[in-house]
């Protein structure tokens, strides 16, 4: 994951993703704010797109409960 | 009620042991017996003699059945219920039973009044009560084979549905988490569903699965199911719970309450996919989705990784296009404003700014002299309407006056003088009529320009009093 927490579930960054879409879209914001919130989205992608291409399937097996 | 000694015949068993049983039985009597009066027995020989009579193979290591009637469990664990027929009718009959506590622990299914069961035992005289009853060694549900077992998941639907266990209704059902971090899968490791489910995350969305396997079908095999689906609680965000096609028996299980009631009340939320798509089990029931196929379940329960990384390229191109957007409308905007403080421009704008102030000041003046014009026309021709009138109003002052000047004149007693007229006074009274005068009396007459004195003569009345004979 890059530099975006990697605390951070793929949920979290998406619905992040979606209010700096929202921001973005309101003419009301800062343009700094606006230049800020750009680089964030690019990031935010960057990390949910390495997510995704890093997903691998694993399998247990859980030992049942009596 | 029917009496069946495991495969023979009733009526073969019945004539091949009956007839040695009665010779040896202390039962049958001696030809002096039968003559005369009955011998006196106490009880314990009576009960001796009816115990002996019921030791026979026709009522031992039979099997009846019957349905549960009366059932009441004991604390010492022994069972205490009768079997009555199964009809309605009302001269049904009935036995009393008994299942010991090492016999009841074998018991494989909930003991309710109305459960069609098939008893093995053997009827038993138990002395201290006197009382005939029916003792279980062996006690099995009904619901065995293809009816049965539709009979018994109709039971089953029936209880769970009264528990309101089912069906899940729309506003309790858990919703499945848009990006889940880990599935869970209920089935058995060794089944090609697996695999199937395998494929299909391995394609659309790669992640940890926990497989908690378990036999899926056969006697028994909802224990497992049901502690399989508990042991991935708390572990996984989704669960398949999931076989593959087999017949009704293959599939009982999954209908039994245990089973039910695990996912119903599971914390985390389960698609079933059990059996062929028209298959229908009281676990699809209790499920929060219901796939029609595995492959189909594994489809439903993670996001297509294809579809995530195509939002995401849309979602770059959006903020890209967004942030282009801003910037060339921020251009716009500091162009015009550039534009709009540029010195020749505002020298216009001040040109402009005197221009208006000049037209401005001409108009003022203009409107200032049309406005003493206009007063001075109001002016004259208010002094013409005063003029006008004050004249009529004296005229019409003269005219009132003239008419007073009449009236009064009219009104001036001496008027008719002037015409000629004398008035008559009779001691300073005006004489209006004949009537207030008589002969001899003495009458001023006063005339416009002086008075007379008269003596009445002589009076003739007129009758229409117009003109006095003089």
């Amino acid at each position: 994951m890059t530099e975006i927490a990697k605390v951070q579930t793929y949920e979290l960054m998406i619905s992040e993703l979606k209010e700096i879409a929202k921001q973005l879209d309101d003419p009301e914001t800062p343009l700094e704010e606006m230049m800020r919130l750009h680089q964030r989205g690019l990031a935010l992608i960057r990390s949910c797109e390495e997510f995704l291409q890093k997903a691998e399937l694993t399998i247990t097996e859980i030992q049942l409960e009596e | 009620m029917q009496l069946t000694l495991g495969d023979t015949k009733p009526d073969e068993v019945t004539q091949n042991i009956i007839t040695p049983v009665l010779k040896n039985s202390t039962f049958v009597k001696s030809e002096s017996q039968i003559s005369n009066e009955p011998t006196v027995l106490n009880v314990s020989d009576l009960v001796e003699r009816i115990r002996d009579a019921i030791d026979t193979p026709l009522l031992t290591n039979i099997c009846v059945q019957g349905e549960i009637i009366g059932y009441r469990p004991h604390s010492s664990g022994h069972m205490y219920f009768s079997l009555s027929e199964s009809e309605d009718d009302d001269d049904k009959a009935t036995i009393p039973c008994v299942m010991w506590k090492y016999a009841a622990k074998t018991v494989m299914f909930p003991v309710m009044d109305g459960a069609l069961v098939r008893a093995t035992g053997y009827v038993d005289f138990y002395p201290p009560y006197g009382k005939m009853q029916f003792v279980i060694k062996k006690l099995e549900s009904i619901f065995f084979g293809r009816t049965g077992l539709y009979l018994q998941k109709e039971e089953w639907k029936k209880q769970l549905t009264a528990e309101g266990v089912i069906p899940r209704s729309e506003g309790v059902r858990r919703l499945l988490p848009i990006f889940p971090s880990c599935l869970g899968v209920v089935t058995s490791r060794t089944s090609s569903v697996l695999q199937d489910i395998l494929n299909i995350v391995t394609r659309r969305y790669p992640l940890p699965i926990l497989l908690a396997h378990t036999t899926v079908q056969g006697k028994d095999a909802h224990i497992q199911i049901t502690a399989a689906i508990r042991s991935l609680q708390g572990k996984a965000d989704v669960i398949i719970v999931a076989r593959g096609g087999g017949s009704f028996e293959d599939l009982i299980e999954f209908n039994h309450p245990d089973v039910v009631r695990t996912i119903a009340t599971s914390t985390i939320p389960i698609i079933s996919a059990i059996g062929h798509e028209t298959d229908t089990t009281l676990a699809d029931y209790a499920a929060d989705f219901r796939a029609p196929t595995p492959s189909a379940a594994a489809e439903m329960s993670v996001p297509d990784q294809s579809t995530l990384l195509y939002q995401l390229e849309e979602m770059r191109k959006t903020i890209q296009n967004m942030i282009i957007g801003r910037f060339v409308a921020e251009r716009n905007t500091l162009a015009d404003l550039t534009e709009r403080i540029e010195p020749s421009k505002f020298l216009r704008m001040l040109d402009q700014m005197h221009q208006q102030i000049a037209d401005f000041a001409e108009w003022i003046t203009s409107a200032f002299f049309r406005r003493i014009s206009s007063e001075r026309e109001q002016c004259r021709t208010l002094g013409k309407m005063i003029i006008k009138s004050t004249r009529t109003r004296i005229a019409t002052a003269q005219l009132k006056l003239l008419a007073q000047k009449e009236s009064i004149l009219n009104k001036y007693p001496y008027k008719p003088l002037e015409l000629g007229y004398a008035i008559i006074w009779k001691k300073r009274v005006m004489v209006r009529s004949t009537k207030n005068i008589s002969t001899g009396d003495r009458l001023a007459l006063q005339f416009l320009d002086g008075k007379a004195i008269a003596i009445v003569e002589s009076i003739t009345y007129d009758r229409d009093s117009q003109s006095p004979d003089v």
